[in-house]
């Protein structure tokens, strides 16, 4: 959409795909384009990247007022905080889910949100659920945090709004289980509920209310000097990010971006924020374990969200046996993480399941 | 900068294997403790000898097949100690010995080693030996208690029986730290007593050291026990109903030993019968 040498503002719409469904390209800053090529991508490929020189104005795009809600939050560039998804916005759904339980190990960022722009949150959700036409809106917050689920219950009277507590869990994050838990704490069943997240809730506000696109993601970074959720705009690189926050505290050995159960380990800190970005954490001390032999002690049984066997799936992928792979249901494994963190013999488990499913192909 | 590259997850419980099985030989101590205090020097021969045997067996074995991977010596002391602890104070030594050199060499490092094994190995080690040799393995059975024999049988031939106080007291140091799962013996327990209850029988013998051994560490075992949820629970209940059936025509130690071996063959089948279906999501959002 734009050539080097053009004139951009913040928010201008620099790049557009071919399907009309994917949420175009905003430009992060205002300036003047210098270059279009291929950088490092934080998930390990190259992406063509348009490079903008900042004229250091920050000069916005005139807001713009909705006319389609839902045209209007893909117009904005909303993306699923979940990652590459669009958001889900099926108009047949009754019930519009924010998952504000933080439940990944390290991430924090939904409740950075809520604590600091609550009625955002609050806003954006019923913008959601105005978008699809549901009636109601739930949101999700870890029960340990007493403050801030009275904060939001307050902020939320008048509205067709719950604020349920939940005991904070891995597998939170799926969201026909996050739905299920619900409804049977508010002992109401949903016909079909939307599960969205609560920085998508913020950026819906953003984008509706304010009339601006998605230029910004809200990240938690864990390992800087300083421990913290901050505000990046797009294409803020790594390096950039932790210098605002004090900096490395040693010398950096892993640098993960999103969470570290299911996040991508970065090359090097000169990736740029991008607008899945959630979180990022940074190590000092990486010690690699040797895996053991698996003593059957099923504790990856134990906790595998889709009911698999895991063990077994890692047991016959290691040795090429894709066939009996299949009939342990590997296709339906999620790749959640959640059995190679368990396994006390080390053993990389969604590691050799997805090699498997990759084996298998897709449809198989 | 350089910087490590790997795939997910980054994170890693800290609960380690060699970690758990450690527990699992310090667990072990209380009924060691005990029969050495009890027998003295032949108990603790007897203890030596077999562990000493299944150490040596496992060092052969790994030095004939040229093995390259590290292996952990807890799961070899386990074997050892609970081999150990089912024989009686006064066998001859070269029982033990043979015991140990089974338990390794046929019961675990023929059936792939640790963690591939089919049969628990000192189980199996017990039973061929008591097979085998009868009487210089098998002990009346004892067939009363009181809080004082509980604590310190006098009367006791079989090392475990020193003090089922004392396996008690490390089967509760496993439970407490949640280093075992419930399952199993909770299936044991209900398989053993509902039968009993119902049949009228008397309840003493089930008080011995022997029975609160397999409770806690013998059916327990996770390499050969199923690793489904429902399969655990149907193995548990398999090994209590299987020891009763034997106790009402044999006595109730070999019964034990038999009804393990028995549910650990049929651990495979319970696997693959109790298979649980999985939950299908549509996108992979977590």
């Amino acid at each position: 959409m734009v050539s080097v040498g053009d004139l951009v503002l913040t928010g201008s719409v620099i790049a557009r795909s071919s399907d009309p469904a994917v949420p175009p390209v905003h430009a992060s800053i205002s300036g003047t384009v210098t270059e279009i090529s291929m950088r490092s991508h934080p998930f390990g490929h190259s992406s063509k990247c348009v490079i903008i020189e900042s004229d250091g104005g920050d000069k916005w795009v005139e807001p713009t007022v909705a006319e389609d809600l839902q045209q209007d939050i893909l117009e904005k560039g909303i993306i699923e905080s979940y990652g590459l998804h669009r958001l889900d916005m099926d108009r047949g759904a009754d019930t519009v889910i924010l998952n504000g339980t933080d439940h990944r190990p390290y991430v924090f960022v939904d409740k950075a949100i809520m604590l600091e722009e609550r009625e955002n949150v609050i806003v954006g959700l019923n913008l959601l659920m105005e978008a699809v036409g549901a009636k109601r809106g739930v949101i999700g917050i870890n029960s340990s945090d007493i403050n801030l689920i009275d904060a939001m219950r307050h902020e939320a009277v008048g509205r067709d709004i719950e604020i349920v507590g939940l005991k904070k869990e891995y597998t939170r994050g799926m969201g026909r289980l996050l739905s299920r838990d619900l409804s049977r704490q508010l002992k109401s069943r949903f016909k079909r509920a939307i599960v969205s997240r609560v920085p998508t809730a913020r950026a819906v506000y953003q984008a509706v209310e304010l009339g601006l696109p998605f230029v910004e993601s809200y990240l938690s970074v864990y390992g800087a000097a300083e421990t913290a959720a901050v505000k990046a705009r797009i294409g803020t690189s790594f390096q950039d990010v932790v210098g605002a926050l004090g900096g490395y505290t040693g010398t950096p050995s892993r640098i993960v971006m999103n969470s570290p159960m299911t996040g991508s380990a970065q090359h090097t800190d000169s990736v740029p924020v991008i607008r899945a970005t959630y979180a990022l954490m940074i190590d000092y001390d990486v010690s690699i374990e040797e895996p053991g032999p698996c003593i059957r002690c099923a504790q990856c049984v134990d906790v595998c969200p889709v009911n698999l066997l895991p063990n077994m799936l890692g047991l016959y992928s290691r040795k090429g046996k894709f066939a009996e792979c299949r009939r342990y249901h590997a296709r339906a494994c999620i790749e959640c993480g959640y059995c190679s963190y368990t396994c006390p013999s080390k053993i990389p488990l969604m590691q050799l399941i997805r090699h498997a499913k990759e084996s298998l192909g897709v449809g198989d | 900068m350089k910087l490590v590259v790997s795939p997910p997850p980054f994170i890693k419980k800290e609960r380690t294997t060699s970690k758990v099985l450690w527990s699992v030989v310090f667990a072990l101590l209380p009924p060691v403790v005990a029969a050495v205090y009890l027998f003295q020097i032949p108990g603790l021969f007897v203890i030596l000898t077999s562990v000493a045997a299944c150490a040596l067996t496992e060092a052969a074995v790994s030095y004939v097949s040229k093995r390259k991977m590290h292996i952990p010596m807890a799961p070899t002391l386990i074997t050892g100690l609970i081999l150990g602890l089912l024989l009686p104070f006064w066998t001859p030594l070269w029982i033990p010995f043979i015991g140990g050199v089974f338990a390794i060499a046929i019961a675990k490092e023929a059936f792939g080693g640790h963690g591939s094994n089919i049969f628990n190995p000192a189980i199996a080690a017990w039973v061929f030996l008591m097979v085998s040799w009868a009487t210089d393995t098998l002990t009346p059975p004892i067939t009363f208690y009181d809080v004082g024999s509980f604590l310190l049988n006098r009367q006791a031939e079989r090392l475990v029986e020193a003090s089922p106080a004392f396996v008690l007291l490390g089967g509760m140091f496993l439970f407490l730290t949640r280093l075992i799962k419930l399952d199993v013996p909770v299936g044991f327990l209900l398989g053993v007593y509902l039968p009993l209850i119902v049949l009228g029988d008397s309840l003493t013998p089930w008080f011995s050291g022997i029975f609160i051994l397999m409770v806690f560490f013998v059916i327990t075992d996770p390499v050969t026990s199923p690793i489904t949820k429902r399969g655990r629970l149907i193995f548990g209940l398999g090994c209590g109903l299987m020891v009763v059936l034997y106790s009402q025509f044999a006595n109730l130690e070999d019964g034990l030993g038999l009804a393990v071996l028995l549910m650990n063959a049929l651990v495979p089948l319970i696997d693959r019968f109790t298979k649980p279906s999985p939950l299908l999501f549509e996108g992979m959002n977590v």
